[in-house]
């Protein structure tokens, strides 16, 4: 798996498996792959593995049973808030992205409605 | 320290297969050839046969013997794969013994063989009747084969340790320059003039008794051969312990292999 | 959290040059070090004076807080680069030649690593390539259960799918008693799986730290960093 260089590896596989919980790919109440078997098939340092559990269970995003794995939250509430902050981030880059090449809110908001159009067609 | 032996037989499985195969294809061919002739000419082209099979025998054998035990310390120092032993939790002192462990048994089956072979071929050429009766052999004369068999062997290890030492010396002073042979041919014989200047030195401190030899009778002569080989059995086992250490304590603490 | 291996003062030298200068590290257990450096930077020497294979000059090393000995190489596993496995064995004698030299060889480890490094127990050490013999050099050392792991340029001159199956192999054995170190100069290929890195030039330590720590500070891959300090190496 390759990563980028700007961001910490682990917050970019905290990023992969929060979208795969909130578009359903990963279930809520589903067991997680092991810290073991997620390292190799990500091709990463298990210490890294543990970290991303660690912060997402400090985010009441996943909890760890002694013994038996580490599990996705089952609160419903919670993987709406995170559907929410995902969104949120993506449309902070995106517009910033547009800014950056000098298109306003209204050009950016006309954009995505004729976007819209041509993919109703 | 016994699966390092067992290692070092295990290496060695094909050529022991083709010497024996060999040895086998020697003494049939031999065999073949003896008995070819008519009975006549084998009694007078016994003993030429016979003398021919096991003096080359002999020589042969000793040769590859000796080549054998310098390469059996030379390769795994010098060679990459020689690695894979010296990486092991077994300390210098261990492997070079396990290797004169293994240079011993394989003299003694070689021994064993020739000896095997002599017998065989003494009965079958010559007719010769295993007698020890008559060639008038008593106590004594057993024990000081024995004496002289132990001191072969004792000098054998010595003679072996001396070139694992030229060896050990060459890599903890040298590394790995060129002219290798070379150099640890010269420290072979640095070691070897060392030795007997040290020799030397001791001989006179303990006076020249050596010089005091009397031919009157065989007994006497029993005697005298038998104190030479008391001093000798001594001096080899020392020269040994003192190679051994020598070339071990290089091995463990100056060698960057 | 312990000090595995610990150099102080660290001096190599041969007749010809000064292998490592000064050297100064600590190993925590529970990590996988990089040493990382360009061809004759001291990598190689420094992992031969912790395995007890060469003689320090001067300074100290304390292994597991024992001096290195043939008594530190039972718990010591090192993978050097040479080609160590005896032209004359087949691969099931190189793996009881393992067997029964090191007390902490694993061999269900083995015959399951051997199988899926896809490599015949009855195959000659001799025919094999070298992607080959690279995979079973280093299904010999991972089988062993040691404390200490040493890899040499472990990916050198191999396939991408042999350099896949050993990363994934290396992944699985780590173990949080135990530390590892990875000398390589591909970075790219490695860097995911190191928690921490040494840089080694001239034998000298020219920057160590977490990975994560110097991607952040730089903003660029460990290979980038490295390209950086050794300029187009």
């Amino acid at each position: 798996m390759d990563f980028l260089n700007d961001t910490p590896i682990y917050i970019q596989i905290m990023n992969i498996i929060k979208t795969d919980i909130v578009c359903g790919k990963i279930k809520k109440g589903d067991k997680l792959m092991s810290t073991r078997e997620l390292a190799v098939a990500l091709k990463v340092n298990p210490n890294t593995i543990q970290r991303v559990f660690r912060e997402l269970e400090s985010e009441e995003i996943c909890f760890t049973k002694r013994g038996m794995g580490t599990y996705v939250t089952e609160d419903d509430l919670m993987i709406t808030t995170l559907k929410e902050q995902l969104a949120s981030e993506k449309i902070v880059q995106f517009v910033e992205g547009m800014a950056k090449l000098n298109f306003s809110i209204e050009e950016v908001i006309n954009k995505l409605k004729s976007y819209e159009g041509v993919k109703n067609e | 320290m016994l699966n390092l032996v067992k290692f070092e037989f295990a290496r060695k499985k094909t050529t022991f297969a083709v010497a024996a195969a060999l040895t086998v294809i020697g003494q049939l061919f031999v065999l073949f050839k003896f008995f070819q002739l008519d009975e006549l000419s084998r009694k007078a082209a016994g003993d030429e046969i016979f003398g021919i099979f096991l003096g080359v025998i002999m020589v042969g054998f000793g040769i590859l013997y000796f080549i054998d035990i310098i390469f059996l310390f030379r390769n795994d120092l010098f060679k990459q794969e020689g690695y894979m032993l010296f990486m092991t939790p077994h300390n210098g002192y261990k492997i070079l013994g396990s290797k004169l462990i293994f240079g011993l048994l394989e003299g003694l089956a070689i021994a064993t063989l020739y000896l095997g072979l002599l017998f065989l071929n003494l009965k079958v050429m010559l007719g010769v009747p295993i007698d020890f009766e008559m060639i008038g052999i008593n106590g004594v004369i057993i024990l000081t084969g024995i004496k002289g068999l132990i001191l072969g062997v004792f000098m054998l290890i010595e003679f072996a340790l001396t070139v694992y030492l030229s060896f050990a010396l060459f890599k903890s002073l040298f590394n790995n320059t060129r002219f290798k042979g070379l150099i640890t041919f010269v420290i072979f014989v640095v070691i070897n003039i060392v030795k007997s200047k040290i020799v030397e030195v001791i001989a006179n401190l303990l006076g020249n008794n050596f010089s005091n030899v009397q031919i009157n009778t065989s007994d006497a002569m029993l005697e005298t051969i038998n104190t030479a080989m008391n001093y000798g059995l001594i001096a080899t086992l020392l020269s040994a312990v003192v190679l051994f250490i020598g070339t071990g304590y290089l091995l463990e603490n100056r060698i960057n292999l | 959290m312990n000090n595995m291996i610990e150099c102080i003062n660290l001096q190599k030298n041969y007749m010809s040059k000064k292998a490592l200068i000064d050297i100064n590290l600590k190993f925590q257990e529970g990590k996988i070090y990089g040493v990382l450096g360009p061809n004759g930077s001291g990598k190689t020497t420094l992992m031969k004076v912790i395995a007890d294979l060469h003689e320090q000059s001067s300074g100290e090393i304390h292994i597991c807080g024992e001096k290195p000995s043939h008594l530190t190489r039972a718990y010591v596993a090192y993978m050097p680069t040479e080609n160590f496995i005896y032209g004359w064995m087949r691969v099931k004698d190189a793996v009881s030649f393992y067997k029964d030299m090191y007390k902490d060889f694993d061999l269900q480890r083995a015959v399951d690593l051997l199988k899926f490094m896809e490599l015949d127990m009855n195959q000659r050490v001799s025919s094999l390539s070298t992607g080959q013999r690279a995979r079973l050099k280093i299904t010999l050392v991972i089988s062993r259960r040691a404390r200490i792991y040493m890899l040499d340029e472990p990916l050198n001159g191999l396939d991408p799918i042999s350099r896949t199956k050993i990363k994934e192999c290396i992944i699985e054995q780590f173990n949080a008693e135990g530390v590892m170190l990875i000398s390589t100069h591909l970075v790219s290929e490695i860097e995911q799986i190191l928690d921490e890195v040494v840089f080694l030039n001239e034998g000298k330590v020219i920057l160590e730290g977490e990975t994560e720590a110097l991607r952040s500070q730089h903003g660029k891959s460990l290979e980038d960093i490295y390209r950086e300090v050794f300029g187009n190496a």
